[in-house]
């Protein structure tokens, strides 16, 4: 999953501004990149209300990096902004006490993608094909699920996440393989819940 | 249900985004924290801001330095070769230098043969200058050592227009004793050219084989000349010979 050139370079860019504290940098880089790392967030936590708290604090985290001069030298922006985002929901989970999964069937604390947004949830309950894959995902292996996250919803490549998790990139590939595999099983299984 | 299938599924989950609503209050409450209120607007500076930290991040790259190096160590190497083998001579330290440059020459016009004698015709030139330069008392070895290259690149020039001039031969051969293959439309100009040389020839019309170039002859009989006013010392005679040598190769 390669990026493009265009992409790429821009990403560079923005995070050579970004070294030098340059503000209206920081500002594009939220605009690119606040989606995507919602998303992440999204798949961690299990709400919209959180993954938008935690957004914003990613991102004023950021800002304080960048106005401290202490940006070290990142393979891309976008893997500095994950590390980042990722080093905040641990210490999330850290601070509630809460375990680092997602369950359907969690009366207690349901994922609610609408969140006041029917929408969306909508559109991939119409789709049974995709509803499926999506219920397979919240099911999985916290672990697998990042890196699925990151790499097929997030477009990341390998070499990124590899950087970001601090993981081998075989590692990686070996995540992604067997991430597939579990996901293509749980979409094939029985329901565990009707809607 | 395939991996493929998967991957297509999950990229359509690239549609979970935030509220519009929640990204704008977001920006909002970003830009007041980074510009306490205020938005710059975008200048021509910032723009040539961003080119420089591009250029000097391109300048900065392992790659890009090792490439830099290369180019340089590449065309400054050979430029400086070039330069320092440009007047040497057969048996100077430099010279081989000089004969890959003129090989690569050769190399260059490889698929124009007439060119390719030329050059060598060039050479041979090039070479009886340099013996007329050298004092062949006091260096005799270097003085062999241009002959030895004048003879070389002469009797290369001379192998190859006689292989030419046996392939044509070979070809009207071929043509005389298949006069069927013979183009027929040319069939006036043949017979007026048969008239002129069947008189002389005491041929048949149909009989082309006397029919030959005589410049290539001609050439080959003033690289024989030049060779011998070469061996008489007669190097400035040598090179003009050479010179109409070549003219004639391009006729």
């Amino acid at each position: 999953m390669t990026k493009p050139l265009v992409k790429q370079s821009s990403d560079r860019l923005l995070f050579l501004r970004l070294k030098i504290k340059d503000q209206a940098a920081f500002i594009k880089a939220y605009e690119a990149y606040q989606a995507d790392i919602y998303r992440f967030i999204y798949f961690k936590v299990n709400s919209e209300a959180e993954a938008q708290d935690l957004t914003s604090t990613v991102f004023l985290k950021v800002w304080s990096v960048v106005q401290a001069g202490k940006l070290k030298d990142y393979k891309t922006l976008r893997s500095f902004l994950y590390t980042v985002a990722r080093n905040t929901i641990i210490d999330y989970y850290r601070q509630s006490g809460r375990v680092n999964q997602l369950s359907l069937d969690d009366d207690a604390d349901p994922i609610d993608i609408a969140d006041g947004r029917p929408g969306i949830i909508e559109t991939i309950q119409r789709d049974s094909d995709l509803d499926s894959i999506y219920q397979a995902l919240c099911e999985l292996k916290p672990e697998y699920r990042e890196v699925i996250v990151m790499h097929f919803v997030n477009e990341l490549s390998v070499a990124e996440i590899a950087q970001i998790t601090n993981k081998k990139p075989g590692n990686i590939r070996v995540i992604i393989h067997r991430g597939l595999e579990a996901i293509r099983k749980l979409a094939t299984e029985e329901p565990l819940f009707d809607k | 249900m395939n991996d493929h299938f998967v991957t297509q599924q999950l990229k359509k989950l690239r549609q979970i985004n935030p509220s519009e609503t929640w990204v704008s209050e977001q920006r909002q409450i970003i830009t007041a924290q980074v510009y306490n209120g205020q938005e710059p607007e975008v200048t021509a500076a910032n723009r040539w801001g961003d080119f420089w930290l591009s250029f000097k991040y391109l300048v900065t790259q392992p790659v890009t330095a090792v490439s830099a190096f290369l180019v340089v160590a590449l065309l400054g190497g050979g430029s400086a070769s070039y330069l320092a083998s440009r007047n040497a001579k057969p048996g100077d330290s430099m010279f081989l230098a000089k004969k890959i440059n003129e090989r690569a020459q050769l190399l260059a016009v490889s698929f124009d043969r007439t060119e390719q004698n030329r050059l060598k015709l060039s050479i041979a030139r090039q070479r009886a200058t340099d013996m007329s330069e050298v004092d062949q008392e006091a260096n005799q070895q270097q003085a062999e050592a241009i002959s030895r290259e004048f003879k070389q690149t002469i009797n290369d020039v001379k192998e190859r227009l006689a292989k030419d001039e046996a392939k044509t031969e070979a070809l009207a051969s071929l043509r005389a004793k298949n006069p069927v293959q013979a183009p027929k439309e040319s069939a006036t100009t043949s017979d007026k050219m048969d008239d002129t040389f069947s008189v002389a020839s005491g041929k048949d019309k149909g009989d082309r084989l006397e029919i030959s170039e005589p410049s290539k002859p001609t050439t080959r009989q003033m690289l024989e000349d030049a060779e011998k006013l070469f061996d008489n010392k007669e190097y400035s005679a040598a090179i003009d010979k050479l010179q109409t040598a070549s003219d004639l190769i391009v006729e």
